[in-house]
């Protein structure tokens, strides 16, 4: 009977202080220092002005590519309560300094398109580039598709932009972000029971009684999801309670951080039921997680990362902090998707090469 | 009385290297059969294979009649292992290790609570249930072990040498408990590295060394092997006249 499996390993992780440090009590303390550091950052964010922007087009008219991502950025920068003048020729360091512009944009050839920051409005540069990157990107999807249906080329061009993101509180923004990065560090409560069973040779007295490789995988995952949800549920009610951190669509965001909670959970046991040590699997999950984190936006919000959106988008852990952030300020977000999709891939494709690395030992009777 | 457990030419090699070599024991109901040997001899990865947790390279182990490995599911509930560690949760209860192990043979609810405290009462720990295992003494932790071990009734009970690093009296008290299990039915494997104690409890023995049987009897049959007077010699004499003197360092 594995429910009792399951109830004694999540009585052996719930006793754990180290569980209880490291999922509420480390969390709650890094929202209040993050929020506080990076409070200002995200303070110019929140700004009562419109970003004022420039742009040039050198493309030929004959350009289509090139016509149509002005045009719809334009039209996005209408939509998000930008300021996009275009000033057909000048100079554009100059014009930047007269006309105190975030930055000025010129559109090139075939859709390419050249960004001039301007360096005492670096964040409003920043939201600027990442206006244009996104329509550019919803741009080349939206031609992508169009040639995989064989599309007219006549037919009119429909482009959904991305809303242009909301400002963010600094408390909001870590006190989900932290969240989730936690989350995944779900590999360590788990560590005292593969030391345990290890060190005992618990696992041993486990196999002798049968036990699949199935029902021994179940027998961890779940009681360590259980654990890492519940103390990622109690550390978000925390930070509503201290912080006011708003987590916008609640049902939502909790299944994404549940969601999140069993990637994390399932990908952390993959590595231990390969290298069967607990320091090395300790170790390796920390460096991946904590990549993931550094391009997601676990520590530097991934508006303002200088890291190319190419891998942001390779990171889970983006996706999932974008989605999340993106409920809490705007109600919405179009990466709720490929958060979702993203965690039951890890989950699946994790849970599928645990249990196989776990055969193939039993198989060599090792 | 038949014969409980069978191996078959049981065979291991690591890496090349032949661990257990050709392995034929039969073990019959009723009896408490001793193993012994000395380090590396080949003792746990026989035990381990018994137990299906090491699968054999050649050779086949048949519990009931039948092959254990075709047949495991069926057969596992019938055979319970207490091994040399302490594999048991500090931080879980007395109650509570033996419930986690107990249920992994299909035991639940009422009659689950019924064999804990049955197990518990048995090695003597039953007022100590809901202590947390991590504040055992070390003769109390080796108690709780078998009781972890013991609740789903099985029928041929494997002792890892169960009695390593403790007192005289929990050692005593195991080795009744060991004997009592064996009057009430159970057959019993038994390994050890105190020649006394195999003495004492074993109605057979068996000497491995470089895994094979070198030597099978009763105690009095093994003693003869080495000399005619048989008061003359102890069990540890006939085992290292058997196994040599030098050191085995594994």
């Amino acid at each position: 009977m594995i429910r009792y499996l399951i109830k004694n390993n999540f009585k052996l992780m719930m006793r754990s202080a180290t569980n209880i440090l490291l999922f509420i009590v480390t969390p709650v303390v890094l929202v209040a220092l993050l929020s506080s550091a990076f409070g200002d950052l995200l303070e110019k964010y929140e700004r009562d002005d419109s970003i004022k922007a420039g742009y040039r087009i050198d493309a030929e008219d004959t350009d289509v590519r090139a016509q149509l991502l002005a045009e719809q950025v334009r039209t996005a920068a209408d939509e998000s309560d930008m300021i996009l003048t275009e000033y057909p020729k000048c100079d554009i360091e100059e014009k930047i300094m007269e006309e105190d512009l975030a930055g000025f944009v010129v559109f090139g050839k075939d859709g390419t398109y050249s960004i001039y920051e301007n360096g005492e409005q670096k964040y409003e540069a920043k939201a600027l580039d990442y206006l244009i990157s996104s329509v550019d990107k919803h741009i080349a999807q939206f031609m992508l598709d169009a040639y995989r249906s064989d599309m007219p080329s006549e037919a009119s061009v429909a482009v959904k932009y991305p809303s242009y993101m909301e400002p963010i509180e600094a408390s909001d923004y870590y006190g989900i972000v932290e969240v989730v990065y936690f989350g995944w560090c779900a590999v360590v409560c788990g560590a005292g029971i593969f030391t345990a069973e290890k060190k005992y040779h618990i696992g041993k007295k486990l196999r002798v009684s049968g036990l699949s490789e199935l029902q021994l995988f179940f027998g961890k995952f779940i009681p360590m999801l259980l654990v890492v949800s519940i103390s990622s549920l109690i550390t978000a009610g925390i930070t509503i309670l201290l912080f006011g951190v708003h987590w916008g669509s609640p049902l939502i965001s909790a299944l994404i951080v549940v969601l999140s909670a069993a990637a994390a959970t399932a990908f952390g046991l993959m590595f231990y039921n390969i290298t069967e040590n607990v320091v090395v699997t300790i170790i390796a999950v920390f460096a991946l997680v904590w990549m993931a984190g550094f391009t997601g936006g676990s520590f530097e919000t991934y508006m303002f990362s200088t890291q190319p959106q190419q891998l942001k988008d390779i990171s889970p852990i983006y996706h999932i902090n974008r989605a999340l952030t993106e409920l809490s300020c705007m109600g919405h977000s179009d990466y709720t998707r490929s958060a979702v999709i993203y965690c039951i891939i890890i989950m699946f494709v994790s849970a599928c090469v645990s249990i196989m690395a776990g055969y193939i030992r039993g198989r060599k009777g090792k | 009385m038949g014969t409980i457990l069978k191996t078959k030419d049981l065979t291991k090699k690591y890496d090349g290297r032949v661990v257990v070599d050709n392995l034929n024991l039969t073990i019959e109901e009723g009896e408490v059969f001793g193993l012994l040997g000395p380090n590396g001899a080949g003792k746990s990865t026989t035990m381990n294979m018994i137990c299906g947790i090491v699968k054999p390279t050649l050779g086949s182990v048949e519990f009931h009649g039948k092959d254990f490995d075709k047949h495991r599911k069926e057969l596992i509930v019938e055979l319970g292992y207490i091994p040399q560690e302490l594999a048991i949760h500090g931080n879980l209860k007395a109650w509570e290790n033996v419930e986690l192990f107990t249920s992994l043979y299909g035991i639940g609810g009422a009659e689950l609570k019924k064999r804990i405290d049955e197990s518990l009462e048995y090695v003597g720990l039953l007022e100590k249930k809901n202590d947390y295992a991590k504040t055992f003494s070390g003769g109390m932790k080796r108690r709780l072990n078998i009781a972890c071990a013991i609740g789903h009734h099985p029928d041929l009970l494997i002792f890892d040498e169960p009695t390593v690093g403790i007192d005289p009296q929990s050692r005593n008290f195991i080795l009744e408990k060991i004997r009592e299990s064996n009057k009430n039915g159970a057959t019993i494997i038994y390994t050890s590295h105190y020649m006394e104690e195999v003495e004492a409890i074993c109605s057979r023995i068996a000497i491995m060394d470089n895994g094979k049987v070198i030597a099978t009897g009763t105690s009095e049959e093994l003693k003869k092997m080495v000399v005619e007077d048989t008061s003359s010699i102890t069990l540890e004499e006939v085992f290292l006249t058997l196994t040599g003197k030098k050191l085995r360092d594994y």
